[in-house]
């Protein structure tokens, strides 16, 4: 079981951070991420593996300001 | 008994009122503000008191206009403002408005970044003026903010806000504000700061075109990282971008600044317990 943005998702074995977002069904282009707290650059969503009962957090990034 | 007039300390007679305070140090004042509010004449003054003494429409000088502006704050809250460092990422409808409010409370420093210049488009929202067009934006706003406090130091930077130069630019800074319009600048300086420097705080606004809907407008907080906004309404064709909804975000940012810095109200925490204990009780809330 993984937390992701206190919505409670099924575990798989090996989850990296893009299988979460596609979990998810996050389609926003730009994206913060933080795996219990920590920072996940872009760069490594695809071969960061999510611990199963991670606290996962998801900003989707919006323009305007 | 001892009390600071204009944050002087000066010695009174116990029970002085605020007549007599007046009449020996500023005859000619007609605002009287006591610890943050305006008072009456008669008020009886007591041991520690923070009286500020103004007449409507003089021109203060430059050390008197310090303490003059700050006579509405809640006494001490100054002197910790001066001493902040604040990094202003972007100057336009967030940034130039977080600017200007941190500027009338008094922030020390304020270290703005912006490469772009003024244009018609940004008077909707942003705090430029007609005749500041075609100025860059970090000119402009320095500007402003000296005719609005003197004594708040300005540290313009007229450049694009990279990967390399977040540093550089911002590593001095207390907390950090993101104020870009752009989704894909915003994800550089999240991922920046993240880097450089993780435990800084970042204050980011998120979600804020449109007008109305105040109920979706909010603070969340993840660690270092405070995000103001909706969450959801994107700028694009038909979501504009105006100057009440992004002025709340903005505001919000500073005002989740000001926390930062000072910590939480504690003024406002007891209010709220009261408040609690009263609705308890079946009464009004307390106050």
């Amino acid at each position: 079981m993984l937390k992701v943005n206190g919505e409670k998702i099924k575990y798989r074995e090996g989850m990296t951070v893009t299988d979460v977002i596609h979990a998810m069904k996050f389609n926003f282009p730009l994206l913060i991420v933080k795996v219990d707290g920590v920072y996940i650059p872009r760069d490594e969503y695809g071969n960061r593996q999510v611990p199963d009962g991670s606290d996962v957090e998801i900003i989707h990034l919006i323009s305007g300001g | 008994m001892n009390v600071f007039v204009n944050e002087r300390p000066v010695e009174v007679e116990a029970d002085a009122t605020v007549a007599l305070v007046s009449a020996l140090y500023k005859p000619a004042a007609d605002v009287f503000i006591c610890n943050g509010f305006p008072v009456a004449t008669a008020t009886r003054l007591q041991e520690g008191d923070h009286l500020v003494l103004i007449r409507r429409g003089e021109i203060p000088t430059a050390e008197e206009l310090d303490v003059l502006m700050a006579a509405r704050h809640t006494p001490g809250v100054q002197a910790r403002l001066k001493r902040a460092v604040v990094g202003i990422a972007g100057c336009g409808g967030l940034g130039s408005t977080v600017a200007v409010a941190l500027a009338r409370v008094g922030v020390g420093t304020l270290v703005l970044a912006d490469f772009d210049v003024v244009e018609p488009s940004n008077l909707n929202r942003q705090q430029f003026f007609i005749d500041q067009i075609g100025q860059r934006k970090v000119d402009a706003l320095t500007a402003t903010l000296g005719r609005i406090n003197p004594a708040v130091r300005v540290d313009p930077h007229p450049v694009r806000v990279t990967p390399d130069n977040v540093a550089a630019l911002f590593g001095r800074a207390d907390v950090l504000v993101e104020a870009f319009d752009r989704a894909d600048q915003k994800a550089m300086l999240v991922e920046a700061v993240m880097r450089e420097f993780p435990e800084k705080p970042l204050v980011m606004g998120l979600g804020m075109a449109g007008w109305g809907r105040n109920d979706l407008l909010h603070t969340r907080r993840s660690g270092s990282l405070y995000v103001c906004g909706d969450d959801l309404a994107e700028a694009g064709p038909h979501r504009g971008l105006m100057a009440p909804r992004v002025g709340v975000v903005a505001l919000l940012q500073a005002n989740q600044v000001m926390e930062i810095l000072l910590g939480r109200d504690s003024q406002i925490g007891r209010l709220e317990l009261a408040r609690g204990a009263g609705a308890d009780r079946g009464q009004e809330p307390g106050r």
